[in-house]
């Protein structure tokens, strides 16, 4: 059960919707690492030529999750009840990096020192989810500082069926896709 | 300092590199990005004659970005580069966005200078600490796509970010342009030429240190109060998200802003409006949109596609995708040529971008030989003498103005040696040749092109162009008064909404120059113009002093925020003292000055009507000698700048 909120109910991404302006992966980097390195953030843009577009990689904290599962040390890692968030605790992890290999979805990063950097949701409140300026990563049940604006008034028509098509091959229904598609 | 890089020095005749932390006191005195930029351009100049040759290899390319670029500030990233122009022959400098100006700071250098000429073509490669010199012989030849391409794969990795220039830098076009990303274009002044005089094609960096800030939470603070004046002004800022500076376009054609034809017309007759208008692009062709740069929250970026079927002559570049243009490019491109239809004007602009040249001069071009195309001065035997072939140069040809814009990057024949010194050169060169009055046609300013706008109805923008230190152009104070009615802007400043009344001249030279004052802030803190308007209400400085303590640790009031713009904005104009500039080279082009515009909004409007009353105004509010245009040394002192005073009075450059 408390996977199932982790993956629906604190983080959330669109990708499509990606504008890679790089906000998370700074604001990231500055609030676990305490500076501003994009190597030091806990997740990434990756961008895809052949369609010009930005795709947030960012952890689902899967249920069960191959990461934790490879994880040669019992205690490096662990899922935190209250959040559903699957963390790797720095003191115990020997940096073995099984964790990266078996991620299928590349999502833990390797940093500087050659540690794994995992996301574990800020705790319940990721400061990606708060600050993306497009809402590509959003928290649905956190306070956001931009009016509540469905971010698919941004983006050109094309865009915003594309990204519809896809979510609906994928058998998701975001709820601010339902409404009417408003031309600028 | 935490939050600063060092100065990265290069000597491009020896080979050698240093670099040195930013001092504490230069940081104070002119913040950083622009402003220091303008200091390092400034003290290679005590050493170095100012009057040099700026294709000599004496002339020195800096480039620099501010304390809050690269940062999750959230005002984009955008950097600067400061040389003296080829194009102007006087102080120039040129912004761009990015990626390379965000790596280039987090590999832990704010500012990199470089001077001297390489014996053979070079380029930069900065990784972190390590700086290296290599071979681009290479790459000498090639556009900006193939360049990007083989660099990386000369260095064996895609993850670095490139500055460079295509041929026209290579071939000494004095409007060549670095292109930062492949497509953030540093456009004014010819920073390509300098680059590649000095035998360099590129700069490619990679930053893996990142940077330090000094207080965290105060900067997540200052993130805040930014989106709280960026939601206060929702309207505006749908709008950059939606359409980039497209969307002037509309804006410029309801109060006459859209230079038609070469000028001769403020607005795009009403047939050709629609293809060459915002919402067409956004309904036909627009296919993404992405920030240019690392922290930005319009994200005003984007790429086109087009399928074939969307306008009538757009099956010729069907499968065409190329970077959405901004409002100069189509102004330069479409309007000023007469060529109505986006994905003719968008294959210019991709030529342009990929030669590495600026759009605006190239424009310019275009239209001075259209316009005497239309009145019969030059005629196909001209053409056929330039290029080799007959060509028409008639309003809206397509295919004239791609021939001239190949013919300018590459110098293969005589039309490409015509426009190669930019617009000015080229029609007194042409009035030579014809015996015909042709500079009355041309738009021009100090020597090179402005920017390709219709200013007659709009005193401050057409005070800030005349009074740049760049050039020509609206950049330097934007003058936003006027030409977007901004009642509150002039209320703020002079307590008197009259100085935004539009039609009028009240307090208009005034208002260019306290926004001249103004716009270093934005330029010296290293984030985009389009993100933090020049807006003192919305946008005022004393939230940026919040967000440069949080990030540097240093303190600033508002005022002394204040006070470090308008040294910079004294800086440059004492750069271009000391070359020799007056009061009367503060001045417009014939057709702006004399020709009463011909239709519309400011049907009747010139500029000589109102031109020398507005500078008297302007050069009042700076605190300089009406006169001579000088600088007076009381001003100078009063802002700290007795060093500065010092070299000028002994040049004779104070009143």
């Amino acid at each position: 059960m408390t996977a199932a909120v982790a993956r629906t109910k604190v983080f959330r991404a669109e990708p499509g919707l990606c504008t890679g302006c790089g906000m998370c992966e700074m604001l990231c980097s500055l609030n676990r690492a305490g500076r501003i390195n994009v190597h030091q953030a806990r997740l990434r843009i990756t961008r895809l030529e052949k369609t010009d577009s930005f795709v947030p990689v960012i952890c689902r904290h899967c249920h069960p999750a191959p990461c934790h599962q490879a994880c040669p040390v019992p205690e490096a890692m662990s899922r935190d009840p209250a959040t559903g968030a699957i963390a790797i605790h720095e003191k115990e992890c020997i940096r073995c990096l099984a964790c990266v290999e078996a991620c299928p979805f590349a999502a833990i990063q390797v940093g500087p020192q050659k540690e794994a950097l995992k996301c574990d949701l800020c705790g319940g409140d990721p400061i990606c989810a708060r600050y993306c300026p497009p809402r590509v990563i959003y928290s649905p049940d956190k306070p956001y500082p931009w009016p509540q604006k469905s971010c698919l008034e941004y983006v050109a028509p094309h865009e915003a069926t594309t990204h519809r098509r896809q979510m609906t091959a994928e058998g998701h229904r975001p709820e601010y896709v339902e409404g009417q598609r408003r031309r600028p | 300092m935490t939050g600063y890089g060092s100065i990265l020095r290069i000597d491009l005749t020896s080979g050698k590199v240093s670099s040195a932390p930013i001092p504490e006191e230069l940081c104070r005195r002119f913040v950083g990005g622009a402003g220091i930029n303008t200091w390092l351009l400034w003290e290679h100049f005590l050493k170095v004659d100012p009057r040099i040759d700026p294709l000599s290899a004496d002339n020195v390319l800096i480039a620099g970005i501010g304390p809050l670029g690269a940062t999750p500030y959230g005002g984009g990233t955008k950097m600067k580069w400061t040389f003296k122009s080829p194009a102007y022959n006087m102080y120039g400098d040129s912004t761009c966005g990015g990626h390379f100006g965000a790596q280039l700071r987090w590999a832990g250098y704010d500012h990199v200078v470089i001077t001297g000429k390489a014996s053979k073509p070079v380029y930069i490669w900065i990784d972190d600490d390590t700086v290296e010199v290599r071979d681009a012989s290479r790459m000498w030849g090639r556009d900006v796509d193939e360049t990007d391409h083989l660099i990386k794969m000369d260095l064996g990795t895609k993850e670095v970010e490139i500055a460079g220039i295509g041929q026209a830098g290579e071939n000494l076009v004095t409007y060549a342009s670095i292109i930062a990303d492949r497509h953030r274009v540093a456009g004014r002044g010819g920073s390509g030429c300098v680059m590649g005089s000095k035998n360099l094609k590129a700069i490619a960096v990679r930053g893996a240190k990142g940077l330090e800030v000094s207080d965290p939470k105060a900067f997540m603070n200052a993130l805040d109060l930014l989106i709280g004046s960026l939601n206060t002004m929702s309207r505006e800022r749908d709008a950059i998200k939606l359409y980039g500076t497209l969307r002037l376009t509309a804006y410029y054609q309801r109060v006459g802003g859209n230079a038609w034809r070469n000028c001769q017309f403020p607005q795009i007759p009403e047939e050709n409006f629609n293809p060459l208008s915002q919402r067409w692009y956004r309904d036909h062709i627009a296919y993404s949109s992405y920030s240019c740069s690392p922290g930005c929250l319009l994200s005003c970026s984007g790429t086109y596609k087009v399928k074939g079927n969307e306008s009538p002559t757009a099956h010729k570049f069907a499968g065409m995708k190329g970077y959405k243009p901004e409002y100069l490019s189509l102004a330069s491109l479409g309007i000023m040529t007469g060529i109505a239809d986006f994905p003719a004007m968008g294959d210019l602009n991709d030529r342009v971008r990929k030669y590495g040249l600026d759009c605006v001069e190239v424009g310019a071009c275009c239209g001075l030989l259209m316009e005497l195309w239309q009145r019969g001065i030059i005629t196909e035997a001209d053409t056929r003498e330039w290029l080799g072939a007959p060509l028409s140069l008639e309003w809206g040809n397509h295919d004239a103005a791609a021939r001239m814009i190949d013919s300018i990057a590459l110098q293969k024949n005589r039309m490409g040696n015509l426009l190669k010194a930019g617009v000015y050169k080229a029609a007194q060169r042409l009035e030579e040749l014809k015996s015909a009055p042709i500079l009355k046609y041309a738009l021009y300013g100090k020597g090179g092109s402005p920017f390709n706008e219709e200013v007659r109805q709009f005193p401050s923008w057409a005070t800030n162009m005349a009074v740049s230190s760049r050039g020509a152009d609206h950049l330097k104070g934007l003058g936003t008064l006027d030409k977007f009615n901004r009642r509150d802007i002039a209320q703020h400043y002079f307590g008197d909404p009259k100085a935004a009344e539009p039609l009028d001249i009240t307090l208009k030279g005034a208002g260019s120059a306290v926004a001249e004052n103004y716009t270093p802030i934005v330029n010296c803190l290293g984030v985009c113009t389009f993100v933090v308007d020049v807006d003192p209400i919305n946008f005022p400085p004393r939230n940026f002093a919040l967000a440069l303590k949080a990030a540097t640790g240093l303190e600033f009031t508002e005022q002394e925020l204040l006070a470090a713009a308008e040294r910079v904005a004294n800086l440059e104009k004492a750069f271009n003292t000391r070359l020799g500039l007056r009061r009367e080279d503060d001045k417009l082009c014939e057709r702006w000055l004399n020709e009463p515009e011909a239709q519309g909004y400011g049907k009747g409007w010139k500029a000589a009507d109102y031109l020398e009353k507005t500078k008297d105004e302007y050069y009042e509010y700076h605190g300089w000698d009406k006169k001579t245009g000088l600088q007076t040394r009381k001003k100078l002192e009063q802002l700290g700048m007795q060093d500065i005073a010092e070299v000028l009075a002994r040049e004779g450059g104070v009143a």
